[in-house]
């Protein structure tokens, strides 16, 4: 194919002259992947804190802190709620919503259906880490728990029912 | 001997052209006379300035042909090139973006204003005049997206591959930008 142009010319020229040749492919399969790696990280990482959120609140012994409902302060509900856990999925959820824009075909979306799809992808896999490693973390914590397992109830009912004789805060 | 190359699409010449590079030659060469009217169209460049960025634009299509993602269309494709180009050499020379309209434009510049109202018609050719210097001090962003959309003719679709925003900002974007151009014109005195 002859060029039809004086300018095409020039440009099939330049490109002859700098010897341009095309990248190959697995160099854009390599910076594509790159571009999801970041956004994968940071839904792992906002998985982990919902793992973390839902340890926090199952493991709230709200049954015992029902004493102060008696006390008229409901409020405590939100005090069983792990905010620096729920802070932190907030923002990896974020962050992971403006790289995931940065993929190949991540401007085709809003980005409420991004945050949606990462919020979603963070909460499942989450509750999968909880699920799998629940038992794990129980065991972690009660190893570096200050009194051994079987007095536990004991120690929060009493802790719960602020026992000034105990001196119990 | 290639058989018909002429009678082959963009997005074949690109499979082609990753075998053969004498079929660049004809995406060059399709595109030559496209490309120079967009980018006459969005800037004040001189004819040496056009053959930089057509060369420069042509050159990363090439080093850049094995990334041509084939779900686009290869237009969608040289002109994101082409935009985010044109906004490079925007920076290098320190100039702003200023729609270049000629005679044959003005036409457009009709369809644009009366789209929706078809009873609107320009009186005289002061008022097209009036309506592309107005054009010109609309933000760059809508100001680019009516070029895109009215000048080259692209669907919702190709402004957002382009562009890289989603089809449903695109069509905000659009219609944001004919608010704007309308609200100018009217405070300005021209009566449509």
């Amino acid at each position: 194919m002859e060029p039809t142009s004086n300018t095409t010319e020039k440009i099939l020229a330049a490109i002859e002259t700098k010897k341009v040749t095309p990248r190959p492919k697995w160099y854009f399969v390599l910076r594509n992947s790159s571009l999801w790696l970041p956004g994968i990280i940071t839904t792992l990482l906002g998985a982990y804190t919902v793992a973390g959120v839902l340890y926090g609140i199952l493991h709230a012994h709200l049954d015992r802190m029902g004493v102060y409902r008696e006390y008229g302060n409901p409020i405590f509900l939100i005090a069983a709620i792990p905010l620096l856990w729920v802070l932190s999925f907030l923002l990896f959820s974020f962050i992971s919503t403006s790289l995931l824009r940065n993929t190949h075909s991540g401007y085709r979306h809003t980005t409420l259906q991004l945050l949606l799809v990462s919020v979603a992808s963070s909460i499942i896999i989450g509750v999968l880490f909880y699920a799998i490693t629940q038992d794990t973390i129980d065991n972690q914590v009660r190893t570096y728990y200050r009194y051994p397992t079987e007095h536990q109830d004991q120690y929060f009912g009493e802790m719960f029912s602020q026992t000034p004789e105990r001196n119990y805060p | 001997m290639l058989p018909d190359i002429e009678h082959l699409s963009d997005e074949q010449l690109v499979i082609e052209c990753k075998k053969d590079s004498q079929h660049f030659a004809v995406l060059v060469d399709r595109y030559v006379p496209k490309l120079t009217r967009y980018i006459r169209r969005r800037s004040l460049a001189t004819s040496d300035d056009i053959d930089d960025l057509l060369q420069n634009i042509f050159i990363k299509v090439y080093r850049n042909i094995n990334d041509y993602d084939s779900s686009l269309l290869f237009s969608s494709w040289v002109y994101r090139i082409s935009h985010n180009e044109m906004i490079d050499w925007y920076r290098r020379e320190k100039r702003r973006a200023t729609l270049s309209l000629d005679d044959e434009n003005h036409d457009i510049v009709s369809k644009l204003i009366t789209e929706e109202d078809h009873t609107a018609r320009f009186s005289n050719e002061e008022q097209k005049q009036h309506i592309i210097a107005t054009l010109n001090t609309l933000d760059d962003k809508y100001k680019e997206i009516l070029l895109l959309r009215f000048f080259e003719e692209k669907s919702y679709e190709e402004i957002a591959d382009i562009l890289r925003i989603p089809a449903g900002t695109v069509a905000i974007r659009i219609n944001r930008a004919k608010k704007q151009l309308q609200k100018k014109i009217t405070i300005h005195g021209t009566n449509l």
